[in-house]
């Protein structure tokens, strides 16, 4: 059991900081040195690896009602809490100091190398809520994060209110970046993005941003009430503000994540329109053969994602989504589905009280 | 041999130009051809319901004795696993389903066998009490007087899952009722009541001319709104929601039947379990979750064990031994894609209960998805079923067992009650209060006798009216000579 201030687990982190930065780090020693980690302080690990098989990712299911935290020494500097829209036990993901550090580092490297790019202090506009309104929201944390690292102070803001969406405020801060041609950057979940172009669409707003303007957009559809292809919700943005189809991204993160996955490219590879997402040497996606669970380079499979980012428990994921393998990496196409019966056996899920 | 790709019965009295012919939109993952479907136009149904009502006719006039007899000739082939017929079909079903050749076998063999006469005839007598009241006025002493049983003149049979050979059921019940039958086969097993409509019609022509197989699909409304005018009485098979939505449609139906999902479950006692021994508990156990590859509302979704963590986990131990020597026997199949995808999520959660979580937990798998056991610490926790996916959930008494059933009720089919006298009584009546319909010991899950109550219902006599002669002298004095 490694101890939260054992010189392995700070040089460890000291190594995942330097691969998140780009250094010539050997990533297979990082892979290792996490393993081993995990081995020492959650020894059941070794027994979860036997009974599936293979080392498989930790299913998204461990952060219900129990949760996996590496450090009993060093109380958890952070917990972020799934939104539950299954109605289930809500996930938790507790975050050591350490942990955080690298996960905040993570966020700024991958929006500095993905999104930000060669934009300097531009507007940046959230269509989540802030941290304190949402703490224990991923989103808001990555997403402020973001504001606040790259964007210009006196302009950004989230446009989320208690009440819904503040337009006269996204509308006046739209109109003074286009007066004066400072590009903007809109971050937010998925769905806010439709229902946001669907609300402007209404009230006859849209705006062409200025050249360089880019939105991300996060989350999906899982557990809405409505699924808009990929490519439907790029035209919207399009439409609306006036942004490239090539400079709408999508990112996926998770609740059990420390980083986020962001496009590799502009192909539509998936069934509703997703690009691949990019694998970086501190975090990959891959996918898993439905059948045998074997790592496959093309088609259909469950998504496992490495990411290096997280040192409070093990880090690979099985996350629960299906994904799309290609030569430019995996696109997530989509949730497994859960709690069924098969034949005319009634599924309780279907009659749970 | 190529596999036939029809999945329709028309009857032969059925002129060509009443009929349109196409590809069935019917998604098969396991590749091959698509199913062809044949069925009335949609403005030809009145005359085609017609022309069936004749046929109920031709059946009236047939001794319940001859279509009892036509059945078990026809039935008699269909249970011998080298008739060239047989084997087509399970080829079909092998390649709807997914299912093993060996699972569909045992799936046709626990299944046909009930079309047999003696079977049918004890039907008849356990719902009607005499039989000849199809044929005609039989002496009825309790009224006093006379009577007389009439089935519908035309039922249709909506058919939903994929438990091979289901169709021939409801099918035989209304041939026992004397009513032409319109089905309407499931995308889940579309081949199987086309081949058996056949076989019938080819032992007794006029049998099959009773017989419409078809094929159309939920979202057409309009169609199964024709059909449903026609037809006087409705069987229909499906999903709380699929039954829901015909139900809506039926209600101008003299006679709806629905066999709607269902729920079934096992119980062990202690007592039994140490009278028995898990090795043979395990065996039956595997046997009521193997059959149909657990896809029937017969078959169990979870056994309740009484008993301590040890007792359980030595059960699952045996259980899964007895379900690799099942699987060995009766492979699974090949796995639909997204239910492979669903049970090693499923799988993965559960490794991560009985390795991390929770200690009491326990999960039992083989690495080719043929079959799972998970230890589950209630119902709440089980959520997975089918393809051979059991729970086992540890209870203190079986009445805590029965208390978490308690919920569930309306929805309690088939429950295996491992428990000797006098505890089986006392259970047995709580769980027929509660909902069950059907109560058999460990093992005998999955073979139904056809003379069972059905979801609680009289199938073959809910089909029936009857006409009775009563108070009437003549009648008497003739019967007083």
């Amino acid at each position: 059991m490694f101890r939260y201030k054992d010189p392995f687990v700070q040089n460890l982190a000291e190594q995942i900081a330097a691969l998140i930065s780009g250094e010539a780090i050997d990533r297979e020693s990082v892979e290792q040195a996490l393993e081993e980690l995990a081995l020492a302080n959650l020894p059941q690990l070794a027994d979860y690896w036997r009974k599936t098989g293979c080392r498989l990712g930790i299913p998204d299911a461990a952060f219900k009602n129990s949760h996996v935290y590496y450090f009993p020494d060093q109380p958890a500097a952070r917990v972020f809490r799934t939104s539950g829209t299954s109605g289930a036990d809500r996930g938790a993901a507790c975050y050591s100091p350490l942990g955080l550090k690298l996960m905040d580092l993570s966020i700024i490297e991958n929006a500095r190398r993905h999104l930000i790019q060669e934009l300097d202090m531009p507007v940046i506009i959230r269509f989540v809520p802030t941290v304190s309104q949402a703490p224990e929201m991923i989103m808001a944390y990555g997403m402020e994060l973001i504001a606040t690292t790259f964007g210009d102070k006196s302009r950004s803001a989230s446009v989320i209110t208690g009440n819904g969406v503040d337009f006269e405020r996204l509308r006046s801060i739209l109109d003074q970046a286009v007066s004066d041609d400072q590009p903007v950057v809109l971050l937010g979940g998925s769905f806010a993005f439709v229902n946001i172009c669907d609300a402007l669409e209404k009230l006859g707003w849209s705006w062409q941003l200025p050249e360089g303007s880019r939105t991300l957009d996060g989350g999906g559809f899982k557990g809405r009430s409505r699924v808009v292809r990929a490519g439907e919700l790029r035209s919207a943005i399009t439409k609306t503000f006036g942004i490239p189809a090539g400079r709408a991204f999508n990112v996926f993160g998770m609740t059990e994540l420390a980083s986020q996955l962001y496009d590799a490219n502009d192909r539509e590879i998936g069934p509703l329109d997703e690009r691949p997402k990019r694998n970086l040497p501190f975090l990959q996606a891959r996918v898993r053969d439905s059948y045998t669970l074997a790592y496959c380079d093309r088609g259909e499979g469950l998504v496992e994602i490495m990411d290096s980012c997280i040192i409070d428990r093990p880090h690979r994921v099985l996350t629960g989504d299906l994904g799309l393998a290609s030569e430019d990496g995996v696109a997530i196409i989509g949730r497994v589905e859960r709690g069924q019966a098969r034949g005319c056996s009634l599924s309780l899920e279907s009659i749970k009280f | 041999m190529p596999t036939n790709r029809n999945i329709s019965w028309i009857p032969a009295w059925v002129d060509a130009s009443q009929l349109e012919t196409f590809n069935a939109n019917i998604i098969n993952d396991q590749g091959g051809q698509p199913w062809r479907c044949t069925r009335p136009l949609s403005d030809r149904w009145s005359v085609i319901a017609d022309g069936l009502r004749e046929s109920t006719a031709a059946l009236r006039a047939m001794p319940i004795a001859h279509i009892v007899e036509t059945i078990d000739k026809v039935t008699a082939k269909w249970c011998d696993r080298n008739w060239p017929v047989r084997q087509a079909a399970r080829a079909a079903v092998v390649e709807a389903t997914g299912f093993s050749a060996e699972a569909v076998d045992r799936s046709f063999d626990v299944e046909l066998k009930n079309y047999r006469a003696d079977s049918l005839w004890r039907v008849l007598y356990r719902e009607l009490g005499d039989a000849a009241a199809l044929d005609g006025f039989v002496a009825d002493a309790r009224l006093p007087g006379r009577t007389y049983a009439i089935g519908p003149e035309l039922t249709l049979a909506i058919f939903t899952g994929n438990v091979p050979g289901l169709p021939a059921l409801s099918m035989v019940r209304a041939l026992l009722a004397k009513s032409a039958v319109i089905a309407k086969v499931a995308s889940g097993e579309p081949t199987f009541a086309a081949r058996f409509a056949a076989s019938l019609a080819e032992e007794d022509a006029r049998i099959g001319d009773a017989l419409l197989v078809t094929y159309w699909e939920r979202h057409e409304r309009d169609l199964l709104k024709t059909v449903l005018s026609q037809a006087e009485a409705v069987i229909a098979y499906g999903s709380i929601e699929a039954c829901r939505s015909v139900r809506e449609l039926a209600r101008d139906n003299r006679i709806y039947m629905e066999h709607g999902h269902k729920f079934s479950a096992g119980l062990v006692g202690r007592d039994y379990l140490a009278r028995v021994g898990a090795p043979v508990i395990a065996g039956r156990i595997a046997e009521d979750v193997g059959t149909f590859n657990q896809h029937a509302c017969i078959a169990p979704q979870v056994y309740f064990v009484e008993g301590d963590r040890a007792a359980v986990h030595k059960l699952g131990d045996e259980l899964s031994r007895a379900m690799q020597a099942y699987a060995e026997k009766y492979p699974l199949g090949n796995l639909r894609l997204k239910d492979a995808q669903t049970l090693q999520l499923q799988r993965a959660a559960q490794a991560w209960k009985a390795t991390v979580a929770d200690a009491d937990s326990g999960l039992w798998q083989d690495s080719a998805l043929n079959w799972t056991i998970a230890i589950e610490k209630d119902l709440a926790e089980h959520s997975l079923s089918g393809n051979r996916y059991i729970g086992l959930i540890p209870v203190d008494s079986l009445e805590q067992a029965l208390k978490a059933l308690r919920p569930y009720g309306e929805f309690l089919q088939n429950l295996a009650l491992g428990a000797d006298e006098p505890e089986l009584s006392v259970l047995a009546r709580r769980a027929a209060l509660l909902g069950a319909s059907r109560i058999c010991q460990p093992g005998r899950m999955a073979e139904p006798s056809m003379m069972w109550h059905h979801d609680g219902q009289m199938c073959v006599a809910g089909l029936l009216r009857w006409c009775d002669i009563e108070m009437h002298d003549a009648l008497h004095e003739q019967e007083e000579q």
